[in-house]
């Protein structure tokens, strides 16, 4: 393999076109992809292990028939809406007795239907603009200062106490890039510099803009205030 | 006179042993337990599939007709130690009561298999939830009385049987078919009906493999006269809830996702390369096959040909196999071992 590839191949080009076809092509050329799926005997014990079997129309069992049945059109359906159900535990992936790895084929369809702006990305990610836009800004997934009871309705009785007194308690901790609470660790404005850069090159702003513009605007200020900010810095 | 070995004393050792000393051959029959017989023994196997004969009678006429032959001489309780090979055979060491080494023209490995070890996949819950038990624990409680829950003691209203345990499956590294547990499960569904006539009794499978003439008269009857449900579906887990064992999965062709508690489930568990195989191939000099089983080097011509001049294998020792089929290499290996002794004199 040519070392430079990544191991998805996303092209920048690419970002929207959505024919069945090439939406398989592109789930099949990933590199992963031989290594998630071998056969299947059809023995049910992903499905019998999934979380989300018990409760949604999805079995991982399907999944793998469906990819191996080489149905363009009956793929592009599933990434509609089927795949989002996989809460990617990957018990499946544990159990099944040919190693196949249901639970990462659908890592694979869900990056190629975010890669390609399929609808279904749109409607199924809108609850999470809050991490994009942190995991855009700073690379940071999920911050302290995100976790409060209002986002997580299910949390238990002990938990909601950890999200007082955050700055306190985040002082208690030892090292230092962790004393912060509005990202995960303290991130120089070099690095997210450095990481807008991969962003463009990548095509991932491209992508952004293509499947949620009003987080784009938004995305687009931040990159051009921190960029001046960090030129001016390194120019004095 | 002509001194053979044969290694290990169950069906294929047996029976290879009594044909070798009615040539006139005399025979060392080399067995580590201290009983002969084998799994049929070690289990207490009341029922043989797949003609449903009688364990012990069978056991019996083959243990006494080597134990009643004077030209075999049995040493059990006893191990292989150093192997030398000579001009005209084997310079064998036997570890044992009796350690000694014996002069050997030829050896036939008839060393069997191991069951499958259900600790190994946690998911099935063996040795944490009791009423959790293998195939050979199930012939073992059919031979000293009733079938009965071992965390009660109580009477089973419902059995389930699941196959494939140790067998087909990447994730415990055995990605061969075990061959007989399909139609033993069978067999055994069969006779637990008999004792429990209200019981409900679930299989659990991913293809069944009653093979041949197995199919109706155990996969069908299994069906047609002991009222066994087949469920086609691999068990993901079992759990245990109010004392009882539950079993989680799909039934992937009728009712979707499941969680059945069962008062007694049995796990059909696989056969694998017998524990001293990788060590008696490097002490006889003869090649493995990839899933660990001694090699069959030339199948088409004779089961028993290892890749080794003068070492023969019979029985489960080269891959899963049935007690009829076990018998029948003994007695294809004591063939084998004659013509090659044959030809040596000739040649």
């Amino acid at each position: 393999m040519n070392p430079t590839e990544t191991h998805l191949k996303l092209d920048p080009d690419e970002v929207g076109i959505q024919d069945a076809e090439s939406l398989l092509h592109a789930i099949q050329s990933d590199v992963r992809y031989h290594e998630a799926i071998h056969g299947c005997l059809n023995c049910g014990v992903c499905s019998g292990s999934c979380p989300s079997h018990r409760f949604f129309d999805y079995s991982p069992r399907i999944v793998v028939q469906t990819l191996l049945s080489g149905d363009a059109e009956a793929v592009k359906g599933m990434m509609d809406e089927y795949i989002w159900a996989c809460a990617q535990c990957y018990t499946c992936a544990m159990r099944c007795p040919l190693h196949n790895s249901p639970g990462g084929l659908v890592m694979i369809m869900r990056e190629v239907a975010v890669w390609r702006g399929m609808e279904a990305v749109h409607r199924l990610l809108k609850p999470y603009g809050r991490v994009l836009l942190k995991v855009l800004s700073i690379g940071n997934q999920l911050t302290p200062d995100m976790i409060q009871p209002d986002f997580f309705p299910d949390w238990g009785p002990k938990i909601p106490w950890s999200s007082t007194d955050l700055a306190i308690k985040r002082q208690a901790i030892p090292v230092y890039t962790l004393q912060v609470t509005n990202s995960a660790w303290r991130v120089s404005p070099e690095t997210s510099y450095e990481l807008y850069t991969i962003y463009e090159e990548t095509g991932v702003f491209r992508l952004i803009e293509q499947i949620d513009p009003n987080l784009y605007e938004v995305v687009a200020d931040m990159v051009e205030e921190l960029r001046e900010s960090v030129e001016e810095a390194r120019a004095r | 006179m002509t001194n053979v070995m044969v290694v290990g004393g169950g069906p294929a050792g047996l029976r290879a042993a009594e044909s070798l000393a009615r040539f006139g051959l005399e025979v060392t029959l080399v067995e580590q337990e201290s009983y002969l017989g084998g799994a049929v023994a070690r289990h207490r196997y009341q029922v043989l599939m797949p003609h449903f004969d009688s364990g012990p009678a069978v056991l019996d006429r083959m243990v006494s007709a080597v134990a009643e032959n004077p030209r075999i001489h049995i040493r059990t309780g006893s191990r292989i130690g150093q192997v030398e090979e000579t001009d005209d055979g084997f310079q064998v060491e036997i570890l044992g009561r009796e350690t000694g080494v014996e002069s050997v023209r030829a050896v036939v490995l008839a060393t069997g298999f191991t069951h499958f070890d259900p600790r190994r996949d946690t998911k099935y819950g063996y040795g944490l939830f009791p009423d959790v038990i293998t195939g050979a624990e199930l012939e073992e409680m059919m031979a000293s009385g009733p079938v009965t829950r071992p965390s009660t003691g109580e009477v089973p209203k419902s059995v389930a049987f699941i196959y494939c345990v140790g067998s087909r499956d990447r994730q415990v590294g055995n990605t061969y078919c075990s061959r007989v547990c399909c139609a033993v499960s069978a067999k055994q569904g069969i006779e637990v009906r008999e004792q429990l006539p209200g019981a409900r009794l679930v299989m659990f499978y991913m293809d069944v493999r009653t093979y041949g003439l197995w199919e109706d008269e155990l996969y069908w009857r299994a069906q047609e006269d002991a009222g066994v449900v087949y469920v086609k579906g691999r068990v993901a887990e079992i759990t245990q809830r109010d004392g009882r064992p539950v079993l989680k999965g799909e039934d992937t062709l009728v009712r979707g996702p499941f969680e059945w508690e069962f008062d007694l489930v049995v796990l059909a568990a696989g056969m694998e390369p017998g524990e001293a195989t990788a060590e008696l191939a490097a002490q006889f000099g003869i090649e493995r096959e990839p899933h660990g089983f001694f090699q069959q080097t030339r199948p088409m011509e004779n089961a028993s040909v290892t890749s080794h001049p003068g070492v023969f294998v019979a029985g489960a020792a080269s891959g899963p196999k049935t007690i009829e089929d076990s018998v029948m290499e003994g007695e294809v290996a004591a063939m084998a071992v004659l013509r090659y002794l044959d030809s040596k004199v000739t040649v």
